[in-house]
């Protein structure tokens, strides 16, 4: 078993003319977190529905918990089979940016489902257990509340704790406060602040450049589809040494 | 016109009997249509293409024909071929041939009511539910089918409104349904109150279910706002 619970090698990604990804290379190891930032369009979502299979590789190698999830092959990409990368894409869990809870259940059955339903463990541990997120994200008070019913902060809270319900190995964040009013974008980078204190692995796509700064032990800056600079954030945010970066730093801060 | 106390009493027993198989007609149609229109839907929208086609062509030829030609096909057309080509099981009874129509031809409405249904769901929750481990039967059966629920009521609502005035189409290959009997008694009596009768019994069967479908869809309302 390596240290790194992801590893993306030289990763390609096409939609069509545009080239998404073009090489990137990205290690994650255990315990750490990682912050990528970079303007609009620059590849950062792509980067990372890459790592979980929401997008397919053209190239290049992702592994995850030290198993190869997809990998080139004289010029050919080879994914496992859908089971297997089922299997592994559980090691890793989503928060998105528009929440994507499921309508119709509660949630507690949100934060639930997943680990009854598909990882099939005992339904009374697991209720616990949610509670228990629940309670670490601060809302005990809405179990049984439908999505429907919340904020936008609270949504993304329960889609936490969702995620961690079934005990991934890493945690991918999507931007998660870009559609939130910026009053309580706060209430969920506490948490995302609390789960970083207490060592879950993440790799963080964010705008929020003072949030990077703080909670990342490593930023990489993306551009055109290239991981350009990466490095403490101390260096990134302080030193930057190429134009790109400088520029970009220039416009958003 | 007579519409007189006793007239009514002498044509109710026919105008009920009548009444009850149009009812009849309506339960067993959508007792089989219902059901029979998901995996007509799940078909258009698979990944395999053959099933795609063949769930299209199906929801093409039942949508793309009038109800009444399929009525004659599945009554007197399977009676001849049954004839031509020594098959007897296909010679179907008025009765049976007409519910094996209706089903088949509602269960077309439905499936695109439920395709519809189903693809209007945001992609974010197929995303969501693979990232947390599920199979795609799963994510549809546990995610989104629920979910496209409370969006199809309406117009499946709608739909069987539809059908119970279809029913009376089953008059034509002589089925003694409401329409049927209003007919019979009229022509016999030479006399249009069983028309007028025959009306009120579809308002009747229709205002119920308009009040079923309220409280259907508030029930199912209930919950969600705009969730995702
Ligand atoms: N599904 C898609 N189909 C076609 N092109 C896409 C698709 N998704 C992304 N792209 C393109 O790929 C490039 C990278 O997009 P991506 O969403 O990864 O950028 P991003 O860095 O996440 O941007 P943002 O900050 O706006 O979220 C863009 O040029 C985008 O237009
Ligand atoms: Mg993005």
């Amino acid at each position: 078993m390596t240290d790194y619970i992801v590893e993306l090698d030289r990763v390609h990604k096409r939609y069509g003319e545009v080239e998404a990804l073009r090489g990137v290379t990205l290690r994650v190891r255990r315990g750490e977190q990682v912050a990528i930032i970079g303007s609009s369009g620059s590849g950062k979502s792509t980067l990372l529905r890459c790592i979980n299979h929401l997008e397919s590789i053209d190239g290049g190698s992702v592994g995850i918990d030290g198993m190869i999830l997809a990998e080139t092959v004289a010029g050919r990409v080879r994914y496992r089979r859908e089971a297997e990368i089922r299997r592994l894409i559980m090691r890793t869990a989503m928060v998105f940016q528009h929440f994507n809870l499921f309508g119709h259940l509660t949630c507690l059955e949100n934060v639930t489902i997943a680990p009854i339903r598909i990882k099939r463990e005992n339904p009374a541990e697991v209720r616990d257990r949610a509670l228990e997120l629940l309670r670490l994200v601060g809302l005990s008070g809405k179990a049984n509340a439908y999505p429907g019913e919340l904020s936008g902060g609270q949504k993304q809270r329960v889609a936490i704790a969702r995620a961690l319900a079934i005990r991934p190995s890493i945690l991918l964040f999507d931007e998660p406060t870009s559609a939130l009013d910026p009053e309580i974008t706060g209430e969920v980078l506490k948490v995302i602040r609390q789960l970083a204190a207490q060592g879950h692995s993440m790799v963080l796509v964010t705008h929020e450049m003072g949030f990077a700064r703080e909670v990342a032990d490593r930023v990489a800056f993306m551009d055109d589809g290239m991981i350009v600079e990466e490095g403490r954030p101390a260096n990134i945010f302080g030193h930057p040494k190429s134009e790109r970066l400088r520029l970009f730093l220039q416009a958003v801060l | 016109m007579n519409l007189s106390r006793e007239y009514v009493l002498v044509l109710w027993p026919a105008l009920a009997r009548g009444a009850g198989q149009t009812l009849l007609i309506f339960l067993l149609t959508l007792i089989l249509s219902l059901p029979l229109g998901l995996p007509v839907a799940l078909g258009g929208i698979s990944r395999l293409w053959p099933l795609r086609i063949l769930s299209r062509v199906y929801v093409w030829l039942f949508r793309g024909t009038p109800l009444m030609l399929q009525l004659f096909f599945f009554y007197y057309g399977l009676g001849i071929m049954a004839g031509q080509y020594d098959l007897p099981f296909l010679r179907l009874d008025r009765f049976p041939a007409v519910i094996v129509t209706f089903s088949l031809n509602y269960a077309a409405y439905f499936a695109e009511i439920y395709r519809a249904g189903i693809q209007s769901i945001d992609s974010g929750q197929y995303e969501a539910a693979k990232t947390l481990g599920f199979t795609r039967t799963q994510t549809m059966f546990a995610i989104i089918i629920p979910q496209t629920l409370r969006r199809i009521i309406p117009p499946v609502c709608n739909e069987t409104i539809t059908l119970v005035k279809d029913t009376a189409l089953a008059t034509v290959i002589g089925v003694a349904e409401l329409l049927k009997a209003a007919r019979d008694a009229s022509n016999r009596d030479t006399n249009t109150a069983p028309y007028f009768l025959a009306a009120a019994g579809y308002l009747a069967i229709t205002f119920v279910l308009t009040l079923v479908y309220q409280k259907l869809e508030k029930r199912f309302g209930r919950h969600e706002r705009e969730a995702i």
